[in-house]
């Protein structure tokens, strides 16, 4: 009888615990208190756990990229608990709009992506001189990075280095070539093909719906299957066959608009001719009716294509037969590297935090997330990582999935020592100026207008907004 | 084991029994009121999260039309864009460079319509000759877009905005060779307006030639768009193992979030059959893929498909469950354990108070009579243990009964019968006899008083249970002179035991019986002529008398009867029982005997008593003298 009521009294109590559960709701995780690991040696001591605060990254990128942000982002989050950041991914197109707009909205971010527009934020006082920074951090130093990677809108002020490089070079299917018999592009500098010669191998790369190739007399090129190379179209594939052609963006006193001299707009009507002329490239309009490049290299339908090196990745990704080479360039090869930086709004509550995050995504070996960016889709700024083997190792064995066989002759080594500064970032107004010229060179692209003609009309509206070159040398 | 418990199931314990009683009154009625508790507090947190789901689904589901009506309003504005207008009246698609100009052009004029942040894939304003917006995002292969079914869509929708649910990129536009490559268009659902582009001038409204082809405008969505803003707007707290998915009413999934725990809304979407007509928000109870789901569903305004949230009930029921059985269970045990020492200790002072009894049991056994169990005369057991102790009062009395008086009357006849027989008392008195005899010349009367006289002593003065042979054939011999006085002429006795077995020893007065039985009973018709041979001989392991008389004989029933316990033959009998006794069961008497012709009486013996005489018939090896 006893335990009758015991065992009563213990249900009525049981449901009473029910009953006060079900309205309750579970409990927060406890805040973890864990302590960073050193990422690179913090400069300043994190402020007290409980006080969290929030920084806002914003930046471009691939699938690939952005994923890789974020979940670097992640990691950080992880490594710093009292820091949230807010990675914010807009894609390239928009970007400077959505970016003006928030900070006409006054709220900007605390961080972000960069293209050339950010000299003129820097002359208007909106970004930080990212050489004050790197003056109160005893851990990093300017002389560390290559001399060609800074982004600078007066010789004392700087957007900061390059977050990251890329490079202009040559990625084919390597596939393709095996079909054809057709010898893979060459990897070192000294054995590269000149003009005359690729343009051979990319018409034996181009297939007609017959299957005759571009050298073939009943060759039909209004129905081309696949095409032999595509060209970016933008200054950073065109701009090292100008250089290295003895052309340069500026004339000499860095007064005038000379893309539209001879040597100049000669490597430019050669791209065009492509199109043209050889019809071993597909032109504007063709192209709104393909994939995207690296989708089209993938799916055969372009055998050769010349752009930034941020397409490996895409490449790696796909499983694919792919390989690169160095630019089809025989004499006087000059290249660059090129690449955004990553600027720190003066507008930032949290500088401290932010420039943590700065040091977080720039340094090769701050996260597994980070390496594998380095490992794929970026190549380092730092000078060590150019001149010492083990150093290029870790970011640069052709072991590792993005980085084909071949890649430190075609890319490291071949665009690290044949390097000038990068166009983009020592031009005053660039941006404008490329703006117009994009334009005009559509008509020379659909081979309306000779590469001269067409630049040499856009000189007349270039020629005011030319101020010369950041760093004072020739470009 | 399994026979263990069978044996405890047949004959349970006294403890099992209270066990078994002990568990069903505590625990049945804990397990009845822990499954009335979970069934009320589960039908309240279906009914909640029901309300909570259907109101979470039909708020973010407006967040979502908002957000989606977004592109719906800037393509309505679109129409009428001044610059739009311009660009596609003059447009000349046989001229690539007009064509690549205006789509610089209208790549700005979409950022400024259809900006980044409304979470599309990409935008489009689409012509049977060119893709104008965004490049690097998805392509329509050279006339593909035509008749494509979101053109027929478009143009069946006469200029209103028609969503299109997700589809195949590569099905529906024909595209070969992208298959297997991973491209971030596979699957897409679009919205799309055909384009009727006009504008104001001076007061009255332009329409385009009908000899322009008007565009359509094609904005693309990944269907993880969709799925993300789901999940932001209507995750309510605890919902990580909540389904999302948009579907039309027919069941053409739009998006579906990743299966959580075997579960998507992806594959089974007859609950959809559920939703009463015309009904635009609720929520329902149905099975999907075997599992009970509580489904709140609402149905876009904008684009008429059903957005649904999902969560199995077990989900959230897990956590009710949890706690009725985090409460029940260690309660179960407890009373488990409880019951289980309670009746151990209750069986066990039982068990004490009936084993308290069992000391004085074995004494009793003992023949202790005397003791007995002490106890409180007001304990529960007092009746028991006072029959115990009246129960070994009543053994002692019996005891003395049965026993001690016996005993005790047996003492007093051996004491008469010693005095009786006092055997100086008697030589003295024979010898007085024998002399009178012999002064009376009564000679006959001497040798028998002489041969009674040599038969007492040998009796008397011995008391061992042996003898030798030799000894014992005398007084057989005295016996029968003085029997062959008694019966005088009526039987001859003959001897024929070999010499050698006269120092054998022989249970005294073995022969006496038999002979005497023969004297009295086998020749008791006959007048004269009785014959008896006493016979012996040796065999290897053992020595055999006969006694051979030609009387009447017995019938076999006579023979049975005189070996058990025949009251005339008792002798017989009791030599019997004294060979057995004293050699084992192999040894003792036979009887063979024919009526009419005569008895054979045997008796057999070890070959033994003679050790210190080997004979030839036993054989050398066992001749431990030599």
């Amino acid at each position: 009888m006893k335990k009758r009521i015991l065992a009563v009294l213990v249900c009525l109590m049981m449901v009473a615990l029910c009953a006060c559960g079900s309205s309750g709701s579970s409990t927060p995780p406890a805040n973890s208190t864990g302590t960073a690991p050193s990422a690179g040696g913090a400069s300043t001591a994190p402020p007290a756990a409980d006080e969290q605060v929030e920084i806002t990254l914003t930046f471009w990128g691939s699938p690939a990229e952005k994923a890789a942000i974020e979940a670097s982002c992640a990691t950080f989050m992880e490594a710093y608990p009292h820091i949230k950041v807010n990675s914010m991914h807009i894609p390239n197109d928009d970007f400077l709009t959505k970016l003006n707009s928030m900070i006409a909205a006054g709220n900007a971010p605390d961080i972000s992506y960069s293209a050339e527009w950010k000299c003129q934020m820097g002359k208007d006082g909106l970004i930080y001189n990212f050489y004050d920074l790197i003056d109160q951090d005893p851990e990093m130093s300017v002389d560390d990075y290559l001399e060609t990677c800074w982004w600078n809108w007066s010789p004392t002020e700087s957007a900061g280095p390059i977050m990251a490089n890329v490079a202009p070079g040559l990625m084919y299917n390597a596939d393709m070539f095996e079909e054809l018999n057709v010898e893979l592009p060459p990897t070192k500098v000294d054995e590269a093909w000149s003009w005359d010669e690729f343009v051979d191998v990319a018409k034996q790369l181009t297939l007609d719906v017959n299957g005759n190739n571009a050298h073939s007399p009943d060759f039909d090129p209004g129905n081309i299957k696949q095409y032999g190379v595509q060209f970016a179209n933008t200054w950073i594939s065109y701009m090292p066959f100008v250089l290295s052609n003895g052309g340069y963006y500026l004339n000499e006193d860095m007064t005038e608009f000379a893309l539209d001299q001879p040597d100049a707009a000669e490597a430019i009507q050669r791209i065009a001719d492509l199109i043209n002329v050889h019809h071993v490239s597909p032109s504007a309009v063709q192209r709104s009716s393909m994939p995207a490049p690296a989708t089209a290299l993938q799916s055969k339908q372009i055998a050769m294509y010349v752009d930034g090196s941020w397409n490996h990745l895409d490449l790696a990704e796909a499983e694919l037969n792919w390989g690169v080479g160095v630019l089809p360039i025989d004499e006087n090869y000059t290249t660059f590297f090129d690449g955004g930086s990553l600027i720190i709004f003066k507008s930032t509550q949290h500088l401290d935090e932010t420039w943590l995050l700065y040091k977080w995504i720039t340094n090769p070996e701050s996260s597994k997330e980070i390496t594998d960016m380095f490992q794929s889709i970026w190549l380092p700024v730092h000078t060590k990582y150019y001149t010492d083997q083990a150093e290029i190792e870790f970011w640069a064995s052709e072991d590792l999935p993005a980085r084909p066989k071949g890649f430190q002759d075609a890319v490291v080594h071949a665009t690290y020592e044949n390097q000038v500064r990068p166009t983009e970032v020592n031009v005053i107004n660039f941006n404008q100026i490329d703006t117009l010229v994009a334009s005009a060179l559509d008509q020379v692209w659909l081979g309306e207008k000779s590469a001269a003609d067409a630049l040499a009309e856009v000189k007349v509206n270039a020629d005011p907004l030319v101020e010369g070159t950041y760093f004072g040398d020739r470009s | 084991m399994i026979s263990k418990l069978k044996n405890l199931a047949k004959r349970p314990t006294l403890r099992s029994q209270l066990l078994m009683a002990f568990m069903l009154m505590s625990v049945l009625p804990l397990v009845a009121v822990a499954f009335s508790s979970y069934l009320t507090i589960r039908s309240e947190m279906i009914a909640q999260t029901r309300d909570n789901l259907s109101e979470n689904i039909r708020k973010s589901n407006i967040i979502i039309d908002t957000r989606l009506s977004v592109f719906d309003n800037a393509s309505e504005m679109m129409n009428i864009d001044r610059q739009l207008y311009d660009i596609f009246s003059t447009i000349d698609r046989e001229d690539e460079l007009s064509i690549i100009r205006a789509n610089r052009l209208i790549q700005k004029i979409l950022i400024q319509y259809v900006s980044w942040q409304d979470g599309k894939y990409s935008a489009h304003l689409v012509t049977s000759y060119f893709r104008f917006g965004e490049e690097n995002k998805n392509f329509y292969p050279p006339g593909s877009f035509e008749g494509s079914p979101i053109d027929i869509a478009a143009k069946e929708g006469k200029g209103a905005m028609v969503w299109v649910p997700t589809y195949d990129y590569l099905d529906m536009f024909g595209i070969e060779g992208l298959r297997d490559i991973p491209v971030d268009y596979h699957r897409l659902f679009s919205s799309a307006r055909q384009m009727n582009l006009s504008t104001i001038v001076n007061g009255s409204v332009r329409k385009m030639p009908s000899n322009i082809e008007q565009p359509v405008l094609v904005i693309n969505f990944t269907e993880d768009y969709l799925i993300s803003l789901l999940q932001e707007y209507s995750s309510p707290d605890n919902l990580d193992a909540a389904s999302f998915a948009v579907m039309t009413t027919g069941g053409h999934i739009v998006c579906a979030s990743e299966e959580k725990n075997g579960i998507s809304l992806r594959g089974d979407t007859s609950w959809l059959a559920q939703i009463p007509a015309g009904k635009k928000n609720g929520s329902l109870l149905a099975t999907v893929d075997g599992q009970e789901m509580v489904i709140a569903y609402t149905v876009s305004d904008l684009t008429g498909w059903v957005a649904a949230i999902a969560l199995p009930s077990r989900s959230f029921l897990n956590a009710v469950t949890g706690r009725v059985m985090a409460i029940t269970i260690p309660t179960a045990i407890l009373l488990a354990l409880m019951s289980f020492g309670l009746s151990s200790v209750i069986a066990r002072r039982f068990s004490q108070k009936v084993l308290r009894t069992l000391k004085t049991i074995e004494e009793v056994g003992e023949a202790n009579f005397d003791a007995q169990i002490q106890y409180d005369p007001q304990d529960e057991f007092a009746f028991y243990y006072s029959r115990v102790n009246q129960m070994g009062a009543n053994i002692k009395n019996l005891i003395h009964e049965n026993y001690e008086v016996r005993l005790r009357q047996k003492d007093v006849e051996i004491m008469a019968l010693n005095i009786q027989l006092d055997p100086h008392f008697l030589y003295n008195t024979l010898n007085i006899i024998n002399w009178t005899a012999l002064d009376e010349d009564a000679e006959r009367t001497s040798e028998i008083i002489v041969a009674l006289s040599r038969m007492l002593q040998y009796t008397s003065d011995n008391s061992a249970e042996t003898t030798v042979l030799a000894d014992d054939l005398e007084w057989i011999r005295q016996y029968v002179s003085i029997m062959a006085l008694r019966y005088e002429d009526k039987f001859t006795v003959e001897y024929d035991i070999p010499q050698c077995m006269m120092e054998m020893r022989v249970p005294k007065l073995f022969l006496q019986p038999i002979v005497e039985n023969a004297i009295i009973h086998a020749f008791k018709d006959m007048q004269t002529g009785g014959r008896l041979v006493i016979s012996g001989m040796r065999f290897e392991d053992e020595a055999l008398f006969s006694v051979e008389d030609n009387g009447t004989g017995m019938s076999p029933a006579q023979v049975q009867a005189t070996m058990e316990y025949e009251r005339s033959s008792i002798g017989i009998r009791n030599t019997d029982r004294r060979i057995k006794v004293l050699y084992g069961q192999r040894y003792g008497v036979g009887i063979y005997s024919e009526e009419g012709t005569g008895t054979i009486v045997t008796v057999s013996l070890p070959n033994t008593g003679l050790a210190d005489e080997p004979t030839a018939l036993l054989p050398p090896s066992s001749n431990k003298s030599t």
